[in-house]
């Protein structure tokens, strides 16, 4: 590709918009994984992505 | 040269190997005197149900001579399929657990056994009531044998109630009644909770409307025995509790499942469930529920029913050593004390009495609700759905709910649903 | 083993080419291939030609699992084109789902294949982490904690709500749950962009500066440049994704709650296959519903190569 679209300010725009991506490719998984450590009652009253209180349980009982 | 030779005697080895296996299996398993017959059986529940009722299994092995039980469970859906899979290829369990919705169509292919020979000497029926050996049947004959016995009950929440003034239900109760307690209730409670959940899409319920009236789903012979203005009343009147705010709407019926249903998430004041989920219900609920009958139209609709039935497969090998393990599972004091009202109460009268007594209070009400449905119930002659009435049960649901969202006007869903039912059961 | 081997010198004379082993020996060589190859012929006779045969024979039966098969000729195919509004319904959202999906996520997957061409610092770990959720696949694990984020009162509603807006419940709406499995398929992106991105690397930059210093802005390099030279591996990723999302079953059966959804909205054609077999079981009539998914996707693709000679360039040619 040309080199002069990537001047500093497009640079950090095009990594400003591939970083909300992330965000969005891996929310669902980071959901999954705080859903794993959370206890059952939590998971769909609670909505933030940190356990309130952290439950291994789910990975000791299968 | 070395290649011939050694292949020769890799042959000659793997015919010895094979040899030997086949003289060993001869010898094995078979029906030689000293060894014990296996009895298989296949049930489904949840974990602690089905861990409750391995026990009782290894209890009545202990007690019986010559049969060694294996033990054979899953889940709900998968089970069944796995079930009718073996049954197919002619391998089925010698005993199943199978409901009065799946029964005829075991029946219809022969993959359940007549155990009516077996009664009242090795199934000891004697000392039951002996309504309770009807709702197993079909065409009169023993096809199957009840777990225990459950019955319609409506859960209603309290406090909500008493909001709205509501302090006791008449268990004689009318459809009319409902609809007006339910617009009440609401909106004391400005739809939060609703006045009811919405039992539009529930044949089971249909049929205790409709038998209010006098008439049956199906007719003795296996057509149905309801008519398209049934089907239209009934939609009609859940669809006048939808849409004046006394029942919830239909999103809010299509977010929630059977164990999660609307009365627990608080969205509803009143549902319809059974008997055997007082329990589970009052444990999700997290405030006081009360219960009581269906409501009635000129008669009461409910029936006491077997909650499952076991069956014995047509083709097993040992009907007779099965049948004692059948009559382990629904008469052994000690199997019935493991598996309390799991499968519903006891229908021994025996164990009934010793499972009520040992029954912490929420049990408790289940015994109660049954007494209550004794007295506001009229018996239903064929329990059992003729083969292909589950398949009914899947097509009321799905034009339900497409009334419910708008999809279809309740009388074109109701003749979709007509024709849909009548081929199902054709087949 | 033979050891004579007819042979003749033919290091002199390169362009001659060398002769065929004896037939002897071919045969021996034969043999061997053959047990080599049996495994897998036994398996491909045993556990796939064999039951597709069984399967179109069951389709012309009236099979319940439970009984035994009676041939009624072609009554399930008859019916199921004439008498049955669900399977009409199922084709109906299969098609919406398929063409609302794989345009999506190809357009996704080609504009975030290009964003990612750039020099780019990074690339590895934007590259991974786009291609996650792909790895995850077809799971019932994450079309779980998909169908829990776009309840009503779930993740999604809640973020919509800060913005002001009035979601939907998704899922338990009959109108908007189809878009749920759309999101969920564009969501996992990862494989055509890597695929594109690959495409995207081949493309020689002398072309492309070539055509900026005639005048060409980035609009007009990507249509007359970028695009044409990528159309095989577009027909490539369309060809798969097509032929992939006709077949999605387990978002569906998860999202929809193993029905296909608040009234039908999700019963997609293999939803409604498994239904027919597993829940109904009426084996017979499910193998009409397979062997007529077979041959729909067939002609499909057939279509899709046809058509391609029109608009894929190979640079290989002329």
């Amino acid at each position: 590709m040309t080199t002069n679209t990537d001047r500093g300010a497009f640079r950090i725009g095009k990594h400003v918009v591939l970083l909300a991506g992330v965000v969005l490719m891996l929310y669902p998984v980071a959901w999954m994984l705080s859903s794993s450590l959370k206890p059952a009652g939590d998971i769909f009253t609670t909505s933030s992505l940190i356990p309130r209180s952290w439950d291994l349980s789910n990975y000791a009982t299968g | 040269m070395a290649t011939h030779i050694s292949r020769r005697r890799v042959l000659q080895l793997g015919g010895l190997a094979l040899g030997s296996g086949v003289l060993a299996a001869c010898g094995g398993s078979g029906t030689g005197s000293g060894k014990a017959a296996t009895i298989r059986v296949a049930y489904d529940g949840n974990a602690e149900r089905t861990k409750q009722v391995g026990l009782a299994l290894e209890k009545i092995q202990s007690k019986l001579d010559g049969v060694r039980i294996q033990s054979e469970f899953g889940g709900d859906n998968a089970f069944f399929t796995k079930v009718r899979t073996q049954i197919a290829s002619g391998d089925g369990p010698d005993i199943f657990l199978a409901n009065t919705i799946d029964l005829g169509n075991y029946v219809k292919s022969n993959a359940a056994l007549d155990l009516s020979k077996y009664l009242p000497d090795t199934i000891k029926t004697g000392d039951w009531d002996q309504q309770l050996l009807k709702g197993a049947q079909v065409d009169g004959k023993q096809y199957s044998i009840g777990t225990g016995v459950n019955s319609f009950c409506l859960l209603y929440d309290k406090p909500a109630f008493d909001k709205a003034g509501v302090t006791k239900l008449d268990p004689a109760w009318t459809w009319g009644d409902f609809a007006g307690i339910a617009a009440e209730v609401s909106k004391a409670n400005a739809r939060k909770p609703y006045g009811t959940s919405d039992a539009g899409r529930d044949l089971q319920t249909f049929q205790v409307y409709i038998r209010g009236n006098g008439a049956e789903l199906f007719t003795p012979d296996g057509a149905i025995g309801f008519t398209e203005e049934h089907v239209a009343e009934f939609w009609n009147l859940w669809k006048r509790l939808r849409d004046t705010g006394a029942a919830v709407p239909a999103e809010v019926t299509a977010a929630a499942d059977f164990n999660n249903n609307n009365l627990v998430k608080r969205k509803a004041a009143m549902n319809f469930d059974f008997s055997n989920r007082i329990l589970s219900n009052q444990t999700l609920a997290g405030r006081p529920l009360g219960s009581t009958t269906y409501p009635q139209g000129d008669r009461p609709g409910a029936y006491i029913r077997p909650s499952r039935v076991w069956a014995v497969y047509g083709r097993s090998k040992n009907p007779e050593k099965a049948a004692q393990v059948l009559d382990g599972l629904v008469n052994d004091p000690d199997a019935a004390m493991l598996i309390r009202t799991q499968l519903g109460v006891p229908n021994n009268p025996k164990n009934l009495a010793a499972v009520e007594a040992a029954a912490t209070s929420d049990q408790a009400r289940e015994f109660t609700h049954l007494k209550l449905v004794e007295q506001h119930q009229t018996p239903l002659a064929n329990v059992v759905f003729p083969a292909g009435g589950g398949d009914v049960s899947g097509a009321f649901q799905t034009y339900a709910d497409k009334v419910a969202f708008g999809k279809l006007s309740v009388s074109e869903a109701a003749r979709a649903l007509m024709a849909d039912a009548t081929k199902a059961l054709k087949g | 083993m033979p050891t004579a081997v007819a042979s003749e010198p033919d290091t002199q004379v390169p362009a001659r080419p060398v002769p065929a082993p004896p037939a002897r020996r071919r045969t021996a060589d034969g043999r061997w291939g053959g047990v080599f190859l049996a495994p897998w012929l036994l398996g491909l006779v045993l556990l796939t030609l064999g039951p597709m045969a069984a399967s179109l024979y069951f389709s012309f039966t009236d099979f319940g699992l439970l009984g035994s098969p009676h041939w009624v000729g072609g009554k399930n195919y008859a019916e199921l084109l004439t008498d049955d509004p669900t399977y009409l319904q199922s084709i109906k959202v299969t098609l919406v789902y398929v063409g609302l999906s794989v345009p999506l996520k190809l357009a996704i997957a080609l504009l975030v294949a290009m964003v990612l061409n750039t020099k780019l610092r990074g690339l590895s770990f934007y590259r991974a982490v786009f291609y996650l959720p792909s790895l995850l696949g077809a799971s019932v694990a994450v079309a779980i904690m998909w169908r829990q984020l776009f309840t009503g009162d779930g993740v999604v509603n809640r973020f919509l709500a800060v913005l002001g807006i009035d979601a939907p419940s998704w899922v338990s709406n009959p109108d908007y749950s189809i878009y749920t499995l759309v999101a969920l398929a564009a969501w996992q992106f990862g494989t055509p962009m890597l695929i594109f991105l690959a495409g995207l690397q081949q493309i020689p930059r002398t072309l492309l500066e070539a055509a900026s210093v005639d005048g060409a802005g980035t609009v007009s390099r990507f249509f007359r440049v970028t695009l044409p030279l990528l159309t095989p591996i577009l027909f490539f990723n369309l060809v798969m994704q097509v032929i992939g999302s006709f077949q999605a079953f387990s978002q569906a059966y998860v999202v929809g709650d193993g029905q296909g959804g608040p009234a039908e909205s999700t019963l997609v054609y293999s939803l409604y296959l498994y239904k027919a077999a597993f829940v109904e079981f009426k084996m017979g009539y499910a193998s009409a519903i397979a062997w007529v998914f077979l041959l729909g996707i067939a002609a499909l693709t057939a279509v899709n190569f046809l058509f391609s000679r029109y608009w894929v360039f190979y640079d290989d040619e002329h």
